[in-house]
């Protein structure tokens, strides 16, 4: 036997990096909460709301709960391995440099710095540093492997490995870009590809990252606190194998209607559909791991927080199929129907096992016993009561606005035209939601209390010191079998999760690359002028895509409310596409030629001018800062090279034709009075506004009545076809704007 | 030629090709899983995680 001492100290440096993230990202929710419920709470630009919110799901997603995995994986593996992390140094430096691309890619966020796909706006740059500093962890995670002193790994481990593998494809694949500049970039997929590539990537961010790591601390953790073996091993391996099998599929679900082909939303709620089986495999394995235990969840607060946990766990995978159905699914998207399922899961069940594994791991580490169990106690029910108010909340105004929205009279117009009307309606529910939001936050500031006294307590810090064999790795497993050879083998075991998690990507990514006819060309559709790529930057850094979809979906309600429907080949030249996956303003594919360039200035500089009741926040900054156009030429460059068909010639002439383009727009508002307007931010806003959704003439279509195609085919490509009844009902009148 | 094969097989077979594979793989997972004598192999891998407490107190084998 040899002594082995466990890195301890960074446990605890990612734990109370845990805490303290934690508050920072809830606190921002919060403000998020509040600002939605009164826009006075904007506080423009910074703490806007489109740039607010980046910063807010960052800094839980990645802050906090990749500081909880890091915790969890390193108390963990130190232990299901018997060895020592691999090299102290890089878990230093995996620990400092990600607490630094938070911060700056957090700051970042709130200075506009984004690449506007949601859970990954880091910038390209920061996207760099992140893929090194996963690669540390992987380094660290499988050195530490390599030198165990226990021949097979335990399932927990079993789920890390699938998290390293698959987030660093994950980031990778949806990370690809061309740089303009250090704090800029352009995706290298555009509309309809970049869509799905954004949803896989974003739909596996949560399956990998707040899913499998955290169903790992699950298997270690819960019979810790159980005292209990895991109910089933042999579940576990089915859970794990059918986990990250079937979740790769599933990203298209959140594309629904949209301009995705129609093949690949049916795959992805399939799917979804199968996806509850190894769900709550899971969950009964979690929860029946308690069997025996039951009578502690009375009196033991980490208890109760692990069966809560796992509960939500259960509720969400259960929600998430049932919204990832179609017919179920014309209703809830775009709703607040997600925002509670989201947070049913980051709150209920990443949140709470979060909790629940720190209470275990606080009077371990710090060697003496925890301030308060009264306290925590507090903490649980405060908690779990904020989550109720919070999901319950915004599941009621979910379906409220989404049958709002959908609603028709008898005469047939739409109930609700005015798109206001709708949003404060559910107004009192937002507060109630930042009720909800309060007692979470509450809860997680008594546990911040309770901990920071636990440490004043505790003696001098050491490292666990344990006796292990110093001897070849010992064996579980008696027999040779197939899996026990996988268990024992990292590198088969490896090889294997990365084949099963690529299948799914890899046949819905690439017939939607190679084979035309998914995306059908649209001749009318021209590559963006310079200002109005200029404007589409602003939309981008402004986080507009946060509260404003551009997907009109083939719906009666959304072509009389918005105009006609959206086409895939409509999206050819948006690097990022900006479909956006929430509306709690009104759609703006077809905003362009709606309203006049008074309007729109009117409606930057204080919505509530043109929109009373509006709940945006004011743009008026965007009056006042000068545009910058110095990096047009560069924009323009890279664009070309990711295959926008810009002549050569507009790389030195785009600056000309901007201001040019910006002096008729701001001609157009002196008309009425408005001067000195044309070097300023809020004109290329305007220019990219009116030209959204224009390029096929369906206004003109619609004012010619029926049967009238509203595109030019390419030769070899599919004819997209305006549907009479749906164009002849396309007016834009009352869509409340 | 990637693209003529993939046009020419039709993207319905696809997921379907996917879906058979998968459940085929889940019956012959379980099948192996439920072997007979398999029993007290998966509960002490059940137990792996209760190992320190076990050594303490010299622990018994229990698990599905």
């Amino acid at each position: 036997m040899i002594k082995v001492k466990y890195d301890d100290k960074i446990v605890r440096m990612f734990l109370l990096a845990c805490l303290g993230w934690g508050v920072i990202g809830m606190s921002a929710g919060l403000w998020l909460a509040l600002e939605l419920s009164n826009w006075k709470f904007n506080l423009d630009p910074h703490i806007n709301f489109g740039r607010l919110r980046p910063f807010h799901t960052n800094a839980v997603v990645f802050a906090f709960g990749g500081n909880a995995i890091f915790c969890g994986v390193y108390y963990s593996t130190q232990r299901l391995l018997k060895a020592r992390m691999f090299n102290d140094v890089i878990s230093r430096i995996h620990f400092w440099a990600w607490q630094l691309l938070i911060l700056v890619g957090g700051v970042g966020f709130l200075f506009g710095i984004t690449q506007g796909k949601e859970y990954a706006e880091l910038e390209w740059s920061a996207d760099v540093i992140l893929g090194i500093v996963w690669v540390l962890f992987a380094v660290n995670f499988f050195g530490t492997v390599a030198r165990r002193r226990v021949k097979h790994l335990y399932v927990a481990l079993w789920f890390y490995i699938g998290t390293i593998l698959t987030i660093a494809v994950l980031h990778i694949v949806n990370g690809l870009a061309i740089p303009v500049s250090l704090t800029k970039s352009y995706p290298i997929y555009a509309g309809v590809q970049d869509a799905l590539v954004q949803w896989w990537y974003g739909h596996n961010a949560v399956g990998f990252f707040l899913t499998t790591p955290f169903l790992g601390m699950m298997y270690y953790f819960v019979p810790k606190a159980a005292d209990r073996p895991v109910y089933s091993y042999r579940l576990s391996v089915m859970h794990f194998w059918a986990l990250v099998f079937l979740y790769i599929w599933a990203g298209p679900h959140h594309l629904h209607y949209t301009a995705l082909p129609d093949w690949a939303q049916n795959l992805g709620m399939v799917f979804s559909v199968m996806l509850l089986a190894p769900s709550w495999g899971g969950m009964l394995n979690g929860l029946l791991t308690l069997r025996g235990a039951w009578h502690k969840l009375r009196t033991d607060p980490i208890l109760k927080f692990f069966a809560a946990s796992i509960t939500f766990y259960g509720m969400s995978t259960f929600e998430g199929p049932l919204m990832s159905i179609k017919s179920v699914n014309a209703l809830s998207h775009y709703t607040n129907w997600t925002i509670g399922h989201v947070h049913s899961g980051a709150i209920g069940w990443v949140g709470l096992i979060t909790f629940g594994m720190i209470y275990w791991l606080v009077p371990r580490l710090w060697r003496t016993p925890l301030h308060s169990w009264s306290l925590a106690n507090v903490h649980f029910w405060t908690a779990f009561t904020g989550i109720m108010f919070y999901v319950v909340s915004m599941w009621i105004a979910g379906v409220t606005e989404g049958l709002m929205w959908k609603e028709f009279t008898p005469e047939g117009l739409l109930a609700y035209p005015n798109f206001l009307e709708i949003v404060t309606k559910i107004n009192p529910l937002y507060w109630i939601r930042a009720v909800g939001g309060m007692l979470y936050l509450g809860g997680l500031l008594i546990m911040v209390y309770n901990v920071a006294r636990t440490i004043q307590a505790a003696p001098a810090f050491r490292d666990e010191e344990v006796d292990v064999p110093d001897a070849p790795a010992m064996s579980h497993a008696p027999a040779k079998y197939w899996h026990a050879v996988l268990e024992g083998n990292p590198l088969a075991l490896c090889i294997l999760t990365t084949l099963v998690i690529a299948i799914g990507g890899i046949v819905e990514m690439v017939p939607t690359f190679l084979i035309e006819s998914n995306v059908p060309t649209i001749t009318a559709v021209k590559p963006y002028t310079p200002l109005e790529l200029e404007g589409r930057d602003i939309y981008v850094r402004e986080g507009c895509y946060n509260c404003h979809s551009q997907m009109v979906r083939p719906f009666r309600d959304e072509v009389a409310r918005y105009g006609d429907y959206s086409k895939p080949g409509e999206f050819v030249y948006d690097h990022p596409f900006q479909w956006g996956s929430r509306r709690t303003g009104p759609d703006l594919h077809r905003v362009g030629g709606k309203y006049n360039n008074l309007w729109h200035l009117r409606h930057l500089d204080d919505p509530r001018l043109t929109s009373p009741g509006s709940i945006m926040p004011s743009y008026r900054f965007l009056l006042d800062r000068k545009l910058d156009l110095s990096l047009t030429p560069t924009k323009i460059k890279v664009m070309r090279q990711l295959g926008v068909p810009y002549p050569e010639e507009m790389v030195k002439d785009c600056q000309a034709m901007a201001r040019a383009q910006a002096k008729t727009i701001s001609d157009d508002l002196a008309k009425d009075g408005v001067t000195g307007m044309e070097d300023k931010d809020v004109i290329a806003l305007i220019a990219y506004l009116q030209r959204l959704g224009t390029d096929i003439k369906w206004r003109e279509a619609a004012a010619q009545g029926p049967a009238v195609s509203v595109v030019t085919p390419e030769p070899t490509n599919t004819v997209v076809t305006a549907e009479p009844s749906k164009v002849a009902s396309s007016d834009s009148k009352g869509a409340g704007q | 030629m990637i693209r003529q094969v993939m046009e020419g097989a039709g993207l319905t077979l696809w997921p379907i090709l996917s879906f058979i594979i998968f459940l085929t793989s889940c019956g012959f997972m379980l099948l192996w899983l439920y072997r007979p004598g398999s029993a007290p192999i998966y509960g002490r891998m059940a137990r792996m995680a209760l190992e320190n407490e076990d050594e303490e107190r010299g622990g018994e084998s229990e698990g599905k």
